[in-house]
């Protein structure tokens, strides 16, 4: 029953897609009111993104030229002088890039495998709960920790990890660890705690919007499955998953493009000396080399080697995504 | 469709537009040419020069009334509220100050500002942003000093030490701020013993136990015999066995053993170094100072501390104070290097730890609240394994903050004059003990020279006293002149703040003059970029290695850690780093005038290390 309810529904779609393709061809409606306030409306994003996403577009030629040292960007573009790949090859041979690389992508890969799927999971677990207030209380509790901010959230980790006065010295002193452990100097913890405190803070936020797409899931198709013999966790595996996967393919190819990027302020709390060789990351690398002493053109070079390189696993994602799902965001 | 294709139009434009007033506004800003000396030619408003026969900002009209913007890029700086000295600055120049400053210390915001072209009237900076300070004068966004004092201010050049202005002067003799906090010759009072800048500090009633223990351990004649890290076997005065690297060890290593816990009066630590950083670690500075490490060669050359054999002995030593464990507990403890300030600042409110190696002035309130709750701390002082006596650098410096009139300023003539007033003695009393006749007078005795009134010292500690001002406007603060007049009493002290003002006195002893050290390197030298990139990541490997080789779980492998980071600091271009410090090193020595700067070479050296005294000499404590 289940089967026949979501091919009624996909070939209804599908008519109403023809319909909508012939009459574009052959009609052509003048505008009415309500036209004219959404292209205004549209219209307005398109005012913001020229100005603010396109429109600095233009400081990247600071990436090919030498303006390290200038104070004023705007003069270190239109006054210096041209240096070709200058920049991009002072990254390449840094004796850090590789480890810079290595941290940047091995952290967020993790995080893909790790904290993509749980908001997920917990979206469709909370969605499950048979108390609609427990539910509320869950969510609730869950979302707190987003509006806390890192700085805040990260010091109370500092905190209880700190060795001599945190949980190390009370596992030692109850004798589950022969001596402390040192989680936040040892630069082997360093990623699982990015990850597990990500998690924690971002799990209820970050499953919000797979919440609203169960809600949006009919309720019939649950009652047809029930009457078919289906238990939670066929429901789960037929009817969930399966309508939620538009909202978890987009999220992913985002998530894909994302990969070099990881959250600043995130990593800083918890970077220090000891753990640096595996906390250093791009961002990271960026705001303390490029920023304080003036290097403009050299951090230009390396946030413009980010975007290429997000725009093409953008790209790749959707494309492997199409191949495998044959759903894609463009 | 009309109403379409103008959408469409308007649209396009709007992207069009979005890709060329971006252009149009890079259009090169008003950038002054360059001159032969590589700093930038400017042109200086033409108002009416000042004459020199009286104090300058006294040919400030009357009636003038102006407000500037004074930018502090420091977010540490404490805003001062409207006090009574703000209201003094006003009534004698007519200029009211509007305060701004960072909320971090990234350099965002002062990059923001520059980029906006919308410069305050004066810019502070800290004067360690060597290229920061450098890049405002060659990119014309100050004015120099030399130029507006002689148009306008003609007496500054009698209120700022000529040292001073000589120090920060660039290749064309010309000075593009005023610091504040600068420590001049010309201020110095003759046989003055100068604090040292970084210190070390035992919690005294641990030491005293230790003391008492190491009596016990002398032989009759008073000594002590231990064997000394290169192994051969050596003696000193029972007093004085901490103060060897081998005695600092045991006595570490017993107090460690006998009070380790979370408890009252219990250490979690034996030694606390200050915060490790991405730049390293100040205490590791000071230690090299307490192990004598030459910062030059035997022929008056520049020597680059880090690749010292040395100082990586002394990397050593402290590898083996992190490795040594007692009960399960390593002597330097391992929270030390993930803790930030505050985590720091907690171990010595605490009396958490046996010593200290942080920065006594960055933590003086802790130490305070330390004393309060029973554990005082007391200087120590520790030297390295062959006996030579502690070389520590005193407090002396030419400035902390570098203040900058800038070329957006529309009167720079009434600002310099404003410089002017408060660099005078009569500015100086005011921002240092607040309006004369209200906070304090003078007194017919020669010393103290000035004492405060009752008013004020009715009003101490409470918001009455924040409205008077005193200390709030230190932006071009003389911190010497200050202790030059100050009363010689505790009369207006609390016991707390003499306290404080005492912690590392007794040191002052092994302090000594390292303004050579200061030097500042050329930033009009075409190297100058390049070595400034290298610079920031040499001292972030070194930053990084250290706590590598401090926390080597062997001797050979710190050494092996350490063979490493000098290689890798090879790749980074060290050489070149070395090369222009060693020419900026010459260059200082010459404006000097000194041809040894190390002081232990110096002529008329004598040592004087005094093993019967590890807290250095005690009677240097002042009563205020």
């Amino acid at each position: 029953m289940v089967d026949e309810i979501l091919t009624r529904a996909e070939s209804e779609a599908e008519t109403s897609d023809n319909t909508a393709q012939k009459g574009d061809r052959k009609i052509r409606k003048p505008w009415t009111g309500n036209d004219w306030v959404l292209v205004g409306m549209a219209s307005l994003s398109v005012i913001f993104l020229a100005v603010f996403a396109y429109a600095p577009l233009y400081g990247l030629i600071l990436a090919f030229k030498d303006g390290d040292g200038w104070l004023n960007i705007s003069q270190a573009i239109s006054v210096a002088d041209w240096c070709e790949f200058d920049n991009f090859i002072a990254f390449f041979e840094d004796p850090d890039f590789w480890d810079i690389i290595l941290n940047t992508l091995g952290l967020n890969l993790l995080q893909l495998l790790i904290n993509f799927p749980l908001p997920i999971l917990f979206a469709v677990f909370t969605a499950e709960l048979m108390s609609d207030q427990y539910k509320k209380f869950v969510q609730t509790v869950t979302f707190f920790p987003h509006f806390i901010s890192w700085a805040v959230y990260g010091g109370i980790f500092l905190s209880l990890f700190a060795l001599d006065t945190g949980l190390p010295a009370l596992l030692q002193q109850w004798g589950l660890t022969d001596s402390k452990v040192d989680i936040l100097g040892d630069p082997d913890y360093f990623w699982w705690i990015i990850i597990g405190t990500s998690l924690l803070k971002g799990m209820g936020w970050g499953s919000v919007i797979y919440v609203a797409a169960i809600a949006a899931i009919p309720q019939e198709l649950y009652e047809a499955a029930k009457m078919d013999g289906a238990n939670r966790f066929h429901k789960i595996a037929y009817i969930t998953i399966p309508s939620i996967a538009p909202t978890i393919t987009l999220f992913f190819i985002l998530s894909v493009s994302g990969l070099l990027n990881n959250g600043i302020e995130h990593l800083l709390v918890f970077q220090n000396t000891s753990n640096i060789e595996r906390s250093e990351v791009l961002d990271t690398y960026i705001y303390k080399y490029g920023i304080p002493d003036f290097r403009y053109s050299y951090a230009t070079a390396i946030g413009l080697l980010k975007s290429i390189v997000s725009l093409f696993l953008l790209v790749s994602g959707n494309w492997v995504c199409k191949k495998i799902s044959g759903k894609g965001i463009y | 469709m009309k109403g379409r294709r103008l959408l469409t139009s308007f649209l396009a434009a709007v992207c069009a537009g979005a890709f060329v007033l971006p252009a149009a506004a890079c259009g090169g800003g008003n950038m002054p040419p360059i001159g032969d000396d590589g700093m930038a030619e400017l042109t200086y408003p033409d108002f009416e020069e000042t004459p020199s026969d009286k104090n300058s900002w006294e040919y400030i009209p009357e009636d003038n009334d102006m407000t500037i913007e004074w930018y502090v890029d420091v977010s540490s700086w404490p805003i001062p509220a409207e006090n009574d000295v703000l209201r003094k600055i006003k009534e004698e120049t007519g200029i009211s100050i509007h305060f701004t400053t960072p909320v971090q210390d990234d350099g965002q915001k002062l990059a923001t500002i520059i980029a906006g072209d919308d410069l305050p009237d004066i810019i502070s900076t800290m004067t360690s942003k060597t290229q920061t300070l450098a890049s405002l004068a060659q990119q014309g966004y100050v004015y120099d000093i030399n130029t507006l004092a002689e148009k306008w201010a003609p007496t500054l050049f009698e209120n700022v030490p000529e040292d001073v202005m000589e120090w920060w002067a660039y290749g064309n003799g010309k000075t593009y701020g005023i610091p504040n906090h600068y420590y001049s010759y010309e201020d110095i009072p003759e046989g003055e013993q100068l604090q040292p800048n970084g210190g070390m500090m035992v919690r005294k009633d641990l030491f005293d136990e230790w003391q008492a223990h190491a009596e016990e351990m002398a032989d009759d004649s008073g000594m002590i015999s231990y064997q000394a890290l290169d192994g051969s076997t050596k003696s000193v005065e029972w007093q004085g066995y901490i103060t060897t690297p081998e005695g600092f060890k045991e006595a570490a290593s017993w107090v460690l053993g006998k009070y380790y816990g979370s408890g009252k009066g219990q250490i979690t630590t034996a030694l606390q170094l200050s915060q490790f950083t991405d730049q390293g670690n100040a205490s590791l500075e000071w230690l090299a100072q307490f192990f004598a490490i030459p910062f030059e060669t035997q022929d008056g050359e520049y020597k680059y501390r880090f690749t010292q054999e040395e100082y990586a002995e002394m990397l050593y030593w402290l590898n083996d104070l992190c490795s040594t464990r007692v009960g399960g507990n390593t002597l330097i403890s391992r929270d030390n290097f993930t803790q930030t300030y505050d985590g720091v600042g907690s171990v010595i409110a605490g009396g958490k730890a046996f010593a200290t190696l942080a920065t006594p002035q960055d933590y003086q309130m802790h130490f305070a609240t330390a004393k309060d709750d029973g554990y005082e701390y007391v200087s120590l002082y520790i030297t390295n394994s062959d006996g030579d006596a502690p070389v520590l650098a005193d407090i002396r410096g030419y400035g902390y903050l570098m203040n900058m009139i800038t070329t957006d300023c529309e009167r720079p003539d009434l600002v310099i004059k404003l410089f002017d007033y408060l660099s005078s003695e009569e500015g100086q009393r005011l921002v240092c003990f607040g309006v004369e006749g209200e906070s304090w007078n003078w007194t017919d005795e020669e010393e103290p020279k000035i004492a405060y009134t009752e008013d004020y010292l009715a009003l101490k500690g409470t918001q009455g006293a924040a409205d008077l001002g005193l200390m709030t406007m230190d932006l071009l603060l003389n911190y010497q002149y200050y202790d030059n007049v100050q009363p010689r009493t505790n009369h207006g002290k609390t016991e707390a703040e003499v306290f404080r003002s005492n912690l590392k006195r007794p040191l002052s002893v092994y302090a000594y003059d390292y303004n050579v050290t200061h030097f500042v390197v050329d930033a009009t030298d075409e190297r100058f970029q390049e070595y400034n990139n290298a610079l920031t990541r040499i001292n972030a490997l070194i930053g990084q290695q250290t706590t590598k080789i401090l926390q080597a779980a062997s001797r050979s492998e710190a050494e092996q850690i350490y063979q490493q980071t000098v290689e890798l600091l090879e790749k980074r271009n060290l050489a070149l780093v070395i090369e222009l410090n060693s020419e900026a090193y010459r260059a200082t020595k010459e404006k000097l005038g000194i041809a040894v700067a190390w002081p232990a070479w110096q002529e008329g050296y004598v040592d004087p290390l005094d093993r019967t005294q590890p807290n250095g000499d005690l009677s240097l404590y002042r009563t205020y």
